[in-house]
């Protein structure tokens, strides 16, 4: 019997460990001050120029249990992520239509959506360059935008802080 | 639909067969004189190939389609580095055992192809992999031969993502074929392993493996693209064309309306593990 039950608790690790899906969006969920946005202009696929923004504002990704339609509330001060700004920036649109979601398989990429009755679903991804743990934690993400040539043509780089974990809607 | 169905079926009645034929074994086993006295709990590392007919078929369009542009041209996941733990029940006589194992296994393995503007692409392959297997052996001295079979099932995953000139790698969508594709599967194995005594407790092991995946229609597919988030920028910069079309162009044995994901989930791989055993759980008889 004690064999047996060894041997089921066995099978359950190897199953949990086989099967690790870790919760993505509990990890992202919350409000991330940006506390850097850096954007890097280039020409021919060679950096010419860069900004640095300080303290533009705020991201907070809430958490509603949902996988995908949990929304982004955005707080910014004049700036804009350029990841969402087709997002945010138009009069068709604003922040209440930005969604998020994460990928468990995927964590090194952070997803936004947004969508307004007859215009086309906005999509745009964040790279996680850097990653952290815990309460607090600073992380990088990174939206890159092409040129015509398919040549890297912007670089964004927010480094985010999560200031607050909670990710729950009041 | 009823194909649909039909596969389930086959699959279901292919693990009930499996199942029985282990059931049996044990039964048979545990009437035959052998004891059941052991539980064993081991690790192993090692090499192993990731077969994909599809993919192959995938990376010799991409370099025909993308050649002017290539610097080192895309080849399949080559060998790549696997991990296992696990746990065996044991049976045992004079001279010949049976083990029931449960088993976790990761692989993983990368595909790359290079431009000339040092820039590069990545698929990273992972596999995340459970199941249990069955073994019969010849036991020696202070050695074993073993001769085993098995289901696994897990999921696998192929995380492709663009690095730039400066090293910067990209998940994001700004190019077609960033994205995560990934499907669960199926398969059975067949093993061969080598075990040396240490001491009372503790063996090696050598095992070598051949797996493949049961199925032939099992899609790896991006939840992004196939839900048809990226339309809005067919005909920008960020996608000049369809997925589907771009992959018809590239993939001749797909010839549209493509309706499906560019890669199958269907590997088979054959593998070389070393581990080490230890006896958690002791015969009685041999205390």
């Amino acid at each position: 019997m004690k064999k047996c039950s060894i041997l089921l608790l066995v099978l359950i690790a190897c199953l949990a460990l086989g099967c690790k899906k870790a919760n993505i969006r509990h990890e992202l969920s919350g409000t991330w001050t940006i506390e850097k946005a850096e954007v890097s202009h280039y020409t021919g696929g060679v950096q010419d120029s860069s900004l640095t923004y300080d303290n533009p504002g705020t991201l907070r990704l809430t958490d509603t249990g949902e996988k995908e339609f949990n929304r982004c509330l955005i707080g910014l001060n004049g700036y804009f992520p350029r990841g969402l700004q087709m997002m945010i920036n138009s009069p068709e649109m604003d922040s209440s239509y930005v969604h998020w979601f994460g990928n468990s398989r995927d964590r090194d990429r952070l997803s936004f959506w947004a969508s307004y009755n007859g215009f086309p679903l906005l999509n745009s991804e964040y790279t996680r360059t850097q990653r952290g743990r815990g309460p607090g934690r600073t992380e990088q993400w990174m939206y890159i935008a092409l040129d015509d040539s398919q040549r890297i043509a912007t670089k964004e780089i927010l480094t985010v802080k999560l200031t607050d974990g909670s990710g729950k809607i009041d | 639909m009823d194909k649909v169905n039909g596969r389930k079926d086959n699959l279901k009645t292919m693990v009930k067969v499996i199942c029985s034929i282990m059931l049996v074994s044990l039964l048979l086993a545990g009437s035959s004189g052998l004891r059941a006295q052991e539980v064993h709990v081991w690790a192993s590392t090692g090499l192993s190939t990731a077969h994909n007919r599809s993919f192959a078929s995938f990376a010799k369009n991409f370099n025909r389609y993308a050649s002017a542009e290539i610097d080192k041209p895309l080849g399949g996941f080559g060998i790549g580095t696997a991990y296992n733990v696990g746990a065996s029940f044991d049976f045992h006589s004079d001279w010949f055992g049976v083990k029931l194992g449960f088993f976790a296994s990761n692989l993983g393995a990368n595909a790359k192809v290079g431009y000339q503007t040092s820039e590069s692409r990545v698929f990273e392959l992972h596999r995340h992999l459970a199941g249990f297997d069955l073994s019969y052996g010849l036991e020696f001295d202070r050695s074993a031969f073993y001769l085993g079979m098995g289901v696994q099932l897990g999921n696998t995953i192929i995380d492709s993502y663009f690095i730039y000139p400066d090293g910067t790698a990209s998940h994001g969508r700004e190019r077609p074929f960033n994205g995560i594709y990934q499907g669960l599967n199926m398969g059975r194995f067949f093993t061969a392993t080598y075990e040396q005594k240490l001491t009372d407790r503790f063996s090696l092991f050598a095992k070598l493996s051949y797996s493949g995946d049961f199925g032939k229609k099992a899609h790896l597919s991006d939840r992004n693209t196939s839900r048809g988030w990226t339309d809005g920028w067919v005909g920008s910069t960020m996608l000049p064309i369809k997925p589907a079309d771009y992959i018809a162009l590239l993939d001749k044995p797909f010839i549209p309306p493509y309706d499906g994901p560019w890669v199958m989930n269907k590997f088979s791989s054959l593998s070389l593990h070393i581990g080490i055993d230890f006896k958690l759980i002791n015969d009685p008889d041999q205390k």
